[in-house]
């Protein structure tokens, strides 16, 4: 493996093992609650046994409780999976809205930590890509990163995606910006992420007083057109 | 039987905290719980506490800025760090800051109650 090659790779596997320990933080605090949830039917169960009467509301509302954090758990699951099977085939035909939108929930905690607030808005239209899903959520990824890095407190992280003539835009918006050396330090990474995928891609930065946006252009070779 | 302690519950999962709050209480603990920062500086403006146990990552504000005001308001109190199994060097780093121990989740509730006998112990020594 090239120099170039091996410190692309260990960037993916940072960006995996980010990803990886997220999920598996979740995981734990939806096991603990549940775990919690559980001594806490036993020790109700052990009050019983010494005579105590039910509380079956109590025990109901507990057994509720246990339930949504199973689903909680096969969301995160579900979520995690699907970011996993992202990395199976270096080219495929896939719908970039889709593995976007479940990256933003992989990294929403990431953002609650940084007191953030991390959106995706549905695009006006629908498309599907050729290429590497990992690649370009790696790239995504960076580009949360770098913009969790710029905006000020209680900001926002707005993640956008537009069909246009030419390719496809894929845009944070970031607002207010706090410190602009985030978007500058970052600069080389993302460009170099970019420049890895299919196509000529490129990024793009915008700033304003108290706005940036960061945009990745696609171009129109990726968009992938079913022959009739 | 009710034991004369008085703990702080400091996480923002909810359904976590209530359940252990709620194991607290059956065991005579009188517990109080915060689901952040901000709730646990208020409830130790309002009571005075033997233990907090706080979660190490939260949002808004963190476990050790949490424990570092805490610790203004009430500078006896005990803190018990509770942590992912992840994040050991946040808590080794909370030890060095002024915490008396710390927990990974899932907690044994009979290990955690120990160890806040232990704290309260330390405390009355």
């Amino acid at each position: 493996m090239t120099e170039e090659g091996n410190s692309e790779w260990r960037g993916d596997i940072a960006f995996f093992g980010k990803i990886a320990a997220g999920f598996s933080h979740e995981i734990n605090n939806v096991i603990s609650g549940v775990s919690e949830l559980s001594g806490l039917l036993t020790d109700l169960c052990a009050l019983a046994e010494r005579g105590s009467p039910p509380d079956l509301a109590r025990l109901k509302k507990n057994c509720e409780t246990i339930s949504a954090q199973a689903q909680r758990g096969v969301t995160i699951i579900r979520q995690f999976n699907r970011f996993a099977h992202s990395a199976d085939e270096p080219s495929v035909v896939y719908d970039p809205f889709v593995h976007i939108q479940n990256l933003v929930e992989l990294c929403r905690r990431f953002a609650d930590m940084k007191r953030v607030k991390l959106g995706l808005s549905s695009p006006e239209e629908r498309c599907n890509i050729k290429g590497s899903p990992f690649q370009l959520l790696h790239l995504v990824f960076s580009v949360i990163n770098t913009a969790l890095c710029t905006v000020e407190e209680n900001g926002a992280v707005t993640l956008s995606m537009t069909k246009k003539e030419g390719g496809l835009n894929i845009t944070a918006n970031i607002s207010p910006v706090s410190a602009e050396e985030g978007l500058i330090s970052n600069k080389n990474l993302l460009d170099d992420l970019a420049s890895g995928l299919e196509g000529r891609s490129f990024i793009d930065y915008c700033k304003t007083d108290m706005t940036a946006s960061v945009t990745i252009s696609l171009p129109d070779s990726i968009l992938y057109i079913p022959e009739v | 039987m009710t034991e004369n302690l008085s703990v702080l519950l400091v996480d923002d999962e909810e359904e976590l905290v209530s359940a252990l709050r709620e194991r607290m209480e059956l065991r005579g603990i009188d517990a109080v719980l915060a689901l952040n920062g901000q709730q646990a500086l208020h409830e130790a403006e309002m009571k005075k506490f033997d233990v907090a146990v706080i979660d190490v990552m939260m949002p808004e504000m963190s476990g050790m800025e949490v424990m570092e005001q805490l610790l203004k308001v009430q500078p006896g109190i005990k803190v018990i760090l509770l942590t992912g199994r992840g994040d050991e060097n946040d808590s080794a780093a909370g030890l060095r800051m002024g915490a008396f121990d710390y927990i990974i989740k899932p907690v044994n509730i009979n290990v955690l109650l120990d160890l806040i006998r232990r704290a309260v112990k330390k405390n009355n020594d």
